[in-house]
């Protein structure tokens, strides 16, 4: 009698067992869906390797809206460039951080890793490097947010898209001469078109800039495989880089 | 009597092979009931391309107090000239400025090492100003050097012998914080050999540095730094370095005053 009912209790929570784990698989499906393995789990594209640019990869998409304030930025902005002014920002200047976006608008390939928890992004660029948390983390709360250059990035896979939210972006004057709001939010969507082309889409939000969210579509290329990483050299004590008086041309001798 | 003996015993047989046959399926149902709870959850921290390599070293990696074995480097008379003062002034320029630093100030900065490794490559990101190294699995060959434009980090392949990782590193130039661990400095002869080894179940990773420079060190100069896996969910932090800041610049070119 007593072993009977034993038997029974453990085959009772047998079943109760059965029965939690199977809600249990189901709550993780529903409360993380930013994590839900696609039909490829296991078969993650293959999206390590170096990307390039190519004249007809770049920004498909409508023309972004800005905002009345950000339109008179943009128009001081060629005002001053026809006017004389070099182009050459404080940031470059002075050898600064090359704040994300810049590796994606500049023209040596950038290089992902993708490693077992963090994607990595190498940009020969000026500290352009980023991370992308894909361990399930969040962002820091408000008050513990850092504002940096690259931003805080965290990333999961839809499918066959990586998707990576970015936020924590620095303001101000970027390399180009853009101005970026404090309140930036980019989503970025990778995915592979073919073994050689990765589409990116870009959406950017920035209350100061844009009057609405801004998405573009860019088209990167699979770098030969020959390809290796080179060094983007900036010296800011070295003001022959940046004074174009220091180094005239010579007089042109040629003549036709 | 006999007979209904037997049938009880038959009965209590039966049940018995009916408990057991239960609790085998519903052990069996317990534990796919468990996996299928388990498998999501390493799915998706895991959702990288599988490596062939034999251990996978990705992580930060931090450089504690006790991390360091470094003795003194045996120089060439040449080497031996170079004073501290003079390795001193090239570092607090590159610092002052925020040049890059290079090889091999970025493996020990003060800050953890981020090292992600995929089936291709291996990337080294460090907090300081410094580019990322890329040490290249796929069994290529250095470039020819006489193409090569050297770099603060150089050229870097790698390949496994067993359960460690064996990297050879050359074209550096001889920009960038030059000093090395324990004498001598980073020149565009030298040549760097790195073994990476987990210890510990993953709780460590020991890497040995192997300097060799004919112009600099008399024999090859060997030290080692034993890094310690920083806790779960480090975030690195942005050095946001700032060459145009004269607070900054003042602080660190004028002779402090009592």
């Amino acid at each position: 009698m007593t072993n009977r009912f034993w038997l029974k209790a453990f085959g009772t929570a047998v079943i109760f067992a059965c029965l939690l784990s199977a809600l249990g698989h189901r709550a993780i499906a529903r409360q993380a869906p930013a994590s839900e393995p696609s039909a490829t789990a296991g078969t993650i594209p293959d999206i390590s390797g170096s990307w390039e640019p190519r004249a007809d990869g770049r920004g498909r998409g409508a023309p972004a809206k800005l905002t009345p304030e950000a339109m008179e930025r943009a128009q001081k902005r060629r005002d001053a460039l026809a006017t004389g002014d070099s182009g050459v920002t404080e940031v470059a200047r002075w050898c600064g951080a090359l704040a994300f976006p810049f590796y994606l608008t500049s023209s040596p390939p950038w290089d992902i890793i993708v490693g077992p928890k963090e994607i990595v992004v190498l940009a020969e660029r000026q500290e352009a490097s980023r991370h992308i948390f894909m361990d399930g983390r969040n962002h820091p709360d408000a008050d513990r947010l850092e504002i940096t250059a690259n931003g805080d990035s965290v990333g999961h896979w839809e499918g066959d898209t990586l998707v990576v939210d970015t936020i924590g972006l620095r303001g101000g004057i970027d390399t180009t001469g853009t101005y970026r709001g404090p309140h930036q939010h980019l989503i970025e969507r990778y995915r592979l078109l073919d073994q050689n082309r990765l589409s990116l889409t870009l959406t950017w939000e920035d209350p100061d800039v844009y009057a609405e969210p801004y998405t573009t579509q860019r088209v990167y290329y699979r770098s030969d495989p020959s390809i290796y990483a080179m060094e983007d050299w900036c010296d800011a004590s070295d003001e022959s880089q940046w004074r174009s008086d220091a180094a005239p041309l010579p007089p042109a001798t040629k003549s036709h | 009597m006999d007979t209904a003996r037997n049938n009880n015993a038959s009965r209590r047989m039966a049940y018995k092979f009916v408990s057991l046959s239960s609790i085998v399926r519903g052990s069996v149902a317990f534990f796919a009931g468990l996996f299928l709870f388990v498998t999501p959850t390493l799915v998706q921290s895991s959702p990288q391309p599988q490596s062939s390599a034999p251990v996978n070293i990705s992580g930060f990696w931090e450089l504690r107090y006790d991390g360091r074995n470094i003795p003194h480097a045996s120089l060439t008379p040449a080497a031996a000239k170079i004073t501290a003062a003079e390795q001193a002034q090239n570092t607090m320029h590159v610092i002052r400025w925020c040049i890059l630093s290079g090889m091999p100030m970025m493996m020990d900065s003060g800050a953890p090492i981020d090292i992600e490794q995929d089936s291709k490559h291996i990337g080294i990101l460090a907090e300081p100003v410094s580019g990322p190294r890329t040490i290249y699995l796929d069994g290529r060959k250095h470039p020819d050097m006489n193409l090569f434009d050297n770099t603060t980090i150089g050229d870097s392949i790698g390949h496994w012998e067993g359960d460690t990782l064996v990297v050879d590193t050359i074209g550096f130039s001889d920009k960038g914080v030059t000093t090395i661990p324990g004498g001598g400095i980073r020149t565009p002869d030298s040549h760097l050999v790195e073994r990476y080894r987990l210890e510990d179940s993953g709780a460590h990773l020991l890497v040995t540095f192997t300097w060799t420079d004919p112009k600099v060190f008399a024999k090859p100069h060997t030290y080692a730094f034993r890094y310690s896996r920083a806790a779960p969910g480090y975030r690195p932090r942005d050095y946001d370095c700032d060459a145009s800041n004269k607070e900054r610049a003042d602080f660190l070119e004028k002779t402090p005053q009592p």
